[in-house]
């Protein structure tokens, strides 16, 4: 379930930050919608840091090494 | 109006009359390229010993004039866009250069991140007798037992792994909460507030630089206590080329906010017009994200 969710935020960073990227290109300074985007892949990689810590706290994902 | 100018007046494409940067360029790649050549041939057989040969010395002035020619011909762009000369087509096509540079970025590290997964998955399990190479095992390393990280090769070095939950934790919340402080500096200058712009970016530079120093301690730790180095087998090669090349990234995203701190210091860029800072800052939010999969399948799991 935990990994399931890891890799969900995983995902979750990687098309809000190609987001930011397409608004970045497509929008040229005019709107907000490229730092609406990067805040939105700021705040999943806490959440992803935050899984992370819980897997290794609660001793259900343990690092491999 | 024609449809090669913009409402304001200004024509769609800005072409410099001549520019002496290109050439600059070409000569900087050509003695980097032949100093690295004759540096290789130099030392070959020697790698370690073969200090104090030219090509060395030429690779370096190779690199001092590629950086030469990047200062000058940047300030040059610098110094258009401050004269109002960069508008319609131009803007598009430094954006869509951008978006090409990064897809550039993203197969590179999908290369190495490739390397990982296939020694992971798949060469790995095979010298230890998976699926049908049975035989491989059998009859080349027979006492040979899988194990990521791969602390024994085939071949019999030993190497101990890089812990998680340590340094690289430590590393990977110092690189996130600099993501977050440049996201704030994105934002106050969105709203143009200058000082608070200041300030955010100015600490995430300093963070960006706590990040690469910390790096460089785990560096040494790695070679001096746990024989971690690039010769330790696949894990430390797949390890320190992953990491390397993602510190070398880090260096050049550091850099280039830098400059922006320097720029927006002298007063440049407006809540509608700073493609550069949103350029810069949205490279260090990727740099970001290559570590935090790089935390997670190179350290963690």
């Amino acid at each position: 379930m935990l990994d399931v969710l890891i890799i969900a935020v995983m995902i979750g960073i990687m098309v809000s930050l190609g987001g930011g990227l397409y608004f970045l290109v497509r929008d040229r300074g005019a709107t907000q919608r490229t730092v609406q985007s990067l805040s939105v892949r700021v705040a999943l990689a806490i959440a992803l840091l935050a899984l992370l810590a819980y897997g290794f706290v609660t001793r259900f994902i343990l690092p491999a090494a | 109006m024609s449809e090669s100018h913009d409402t304001n007046g200004t024509p769609r494409y800005y072409v410099p009359h001549s520019s002496v940067w290109p050439i600059v360029g070409s000569i900087a790649l050509f003695i980097t390229a032949f100093g690295a050549a004759t540096f290789i041939q130099q030392s070959t057989d020697k790698v370690l010993t073969a200090t104090g040969t030219y090509g060395g010395i030429i690779f370096y002035i190779g690199l001092a004039a590629i950086a030469f020619m990047m200062i000058g011909w940047f300030g040059a762009v610098i110094k258009e866009s401050l004269q109002g000369m960069v508008s319609g087509l131009l803007d598009q096509s430094y954006r869509q250069a951008m978006m090409w540079f990064i897809l550039s970025e993203v197969m590179f590290f999908a290369a190495f991140f490739g390397a990982l997964f296939y020694a992971r998955l798949i060469s790995v399990p095979w010298l230890a007798g998976a699926g049908h190479k049975l035989e491989t095992h059998l009859f080349l390393w027979p006492d040979f037992a899988e194990t990521w990280p791969l602390f024994m090769t085939p071949g019999g070095t030993a190497t101990e792994a890089m812990a998680a939950w340590g340094l690289p934790f430590i590393n990977t919340v110092i690189l996130v909460t600099s993501s977050v402080t440049v996201t704030f500096a994105h934002w106050a200058l969105k709203k143009n507030q200058r000082g608070a712009l200041q300030a955010w970016l100015a600490l995430t530079v300093a963070l960006g630089i706590i990040f690469l120093i910390l790096q460089g301690v785990e560096y040494v730790h790695a070679y001096n206590d746990l024989g971690l180095n690039l010769s330790a087998g696949i894990y430390g090669s797949t390890f320190f080329m992953l990491t390397g090349f993602h510190g070398a990234h880090v260096t050049l995203g550091a850099t280039m906010l830098a400059v922006m701190l320097i720029r927006i210091l002298r007063g440049h860029f407006t809540p509608e017009n700073h493609f550069a800072f949103e350029a810069a800052s949205w490279y260090w939010h990727f740099v970001d994200v290559v570590w935090l999969f790089l935390f997670t399948f190179v350290y963690w799991f």
